[in-house]
């Protein structure tokens, strides 16, 4: 019992924290002057993307792993992965939603520069425009990843496929890597002073630390499969029928076989139905 | 037998019938239904001094033990309110007492700024309350406990459903409690020393 508490209040307390880390993350951007960076939509914004991106990189783990382990489909169902993505849908089109914001916000703030960057160097291509952005394809990779590619879960069949799940969530994540590449690259590339604008071309060193980062994920994701439990069986148990022996609501369901031990451990008005076992599983 | 140096409990007289001062009484059930009719029972002759083991949470067990509510929420509240607490002295000491800085024409004392780290420190020290609490409510870490020695009661960890009225409580009364007991429908009923 004071475990089950704790176990709650420990939930309680890490879901603001959901809210604090991403918001304060995103007051690092806001708080500066750089327009592109400089706007009150960051808070929200960040705490639906990294809802959105963190679904997207669970699904694409969890997806190959359910097929390569056995009995994994039994724990995580099909349903499971149905309800995800009805998350990634909701996520992406709130994140679409902020994306479309900043543009508002940069018309409707009357401000010069914020207004200069969203117009000329986000989404506008360079072969429409001769002041267009250098970094278009930055900008419509994320929007076509992530806004426009969880669309396809309005379909029933398509968020219930295990591939089609697993190929959205790959292109939300690079998707996901491509709105921090449009936050910072694109808003430092081409600041106030025109004299130092210029492209952002990564070293090794850049190329590298990104490789090992995905590296040392890796590694330690396969760490975690092999000496921690990825479920907890003394949590799933307590979801047996067996751990509700008194059947609060309910009632009838899954309790024939505990309940047939005779009269010392009869159950609390299943005594009749109870006797027959297998007539009740058919009943369900 | 002392652990560092800390009492041991009150002898309360039962022995084993080789002479082992009697920890408790072990009664094992198969399902989780007898624990629980069981459990309803002992409840209401009145023991205190007793628990329930099983694999797994069993739903409703702290109703059919008489379990009153964990003060748990009550240490995290007051966690809580102490890392609020420290947060709001510390950096009203840092930014109005120490090191006074006019930032943007602020108040030197302007609350504002240390809404995140109120909340952080609210956080950490509930969450550490939180954890600590519950160890130390339930009393542990501790070394060892005379259960463990009962090569029955290690099943409790995997099919079997066991309920330990110990030799201290008051309403404890050696043989009759173990043919209560049996009358409860257990399968096993064994003497465990401490």
């Amino acid at each position: 019992m004071r475990y089950e508490k704790a176990y709650i209040l420990l939930a309680g307390l890490s879901t603001p924290l959901v809210l604090s880390v991403h918001s304060i993350v995103s007051f690092d951007f806001a708080t500066s002057i750089l327009p592109g960076w400089h706007t009150t939509i960051f808070p929200p914004y960040f705490v639906a993307g990294a809802v959105f991106g963190g679904f997207a990189m669970v699904l694409f783990l969890l997806i190959p792993c359910r097929e390569l382990f056995p009995n994994m489909k039994d724990l995580l169902t099909l349903r499971h992965l149905e309800n995800m993505s009805k998350i990634l849908l909701v996520t992406g089109m709130l994140v679409g939603f902020a994306y479309s914001m900043e543009f508002f916000i940069a018309w409707y703030s009357g401000n010069d520069f914020e207004y200069s960057v969203f117009a000329f160097n986000r989404a506008l291509p360079t072969w429409m425009h001769e002041d267009g952005a250098p970094y278009w394809w930055a900008y419509w990779t994320m929007i076509s990843c992530n806004v426009l590619s969880p669309q396809l879960f309005w379909v029933k069949s398509l968020r219930r496929n295990p591939v089609v799940i697993w190929i959205v969530a790959l292109l939300v994540t690079i998707g996901m890597w491509f709105e921090r590449f449009v936050i910072i690259v694109t808003s430092l590339h081409r600041a106030f002073m025109p004299g130092e604008w210029h492209m952002f071309y990564p070293t090794w060193v850049d190329i590298l630390t990104f490789v090992g980062s995905c590296g040392i994920f890796m590694t330690l994701f396969l760490l975690f499969l092999r000496f921690l439990p990825i479920f907890p069986i003394a949590e799933i148990k307590a979801i047996l029928p067996e751990a509700d022996p008194h059947g609060h609501g309910d009632h009838g369901h899954g309790h024939g076989h505990n309940q047939a031990h005779g009269p010392g451990s009869g159950g609390v008005g299943h005594g009749e139905s109870t006797i027959d076992s297998t007539t009740e599983e058919e009943g369900h | 037998m002392g652990i560092l140096g800390l009492p041991s409990r009150p002898d309360h007289g039962f022995r084993t019938p080789e002479g082992g001062v009697v920890h408790g009484v072990m009664a094992e059930f198969p399902n989780s239904a007898a624990v629980y009719h069981a459990a309803e029972q002992v409840r209401d002759a009145g023991f205190q001094k007793w628990d329930v083991f099983a694999p797994f949470p069993i739903h409703g067990i702290d109703e059919a033990m008489g379990m009153k509510r964990t003060k748990l929420p009550l240490i995290v509240a007051g966690g809580a309110i102490t890392g609020i607490t420290v947060a709001l002295l510390m950096q009203w000491w840092m930014t109005a007492v120490d090191y006074p800085l006019v930032v943007q024409g602020k108040d030197y004392s302007a609350w504002e700024p240390w809404v995140p780290v109120t909340f952080e420190l609210g956080v950490l020290f509930s969450a550490f309350s939180a954890l600590i609490g519950m160890l130390a409510l339930n009393g542990l870490p501790r070394w060892n406990h005379p259960l463990l020695k009962s090569e029955r009661f290690l099943r409790v960890s995997d099919d079997k459903f066991v309920i330990v009225i110990e030799a201290g409580d008051a309403k404890f009364q050696g043989s009759d409690t173990v043919t209560m007991l049996q009358g409860m429908g257990a399968t096993a009923v064994e003497l465990v020393e401490e």
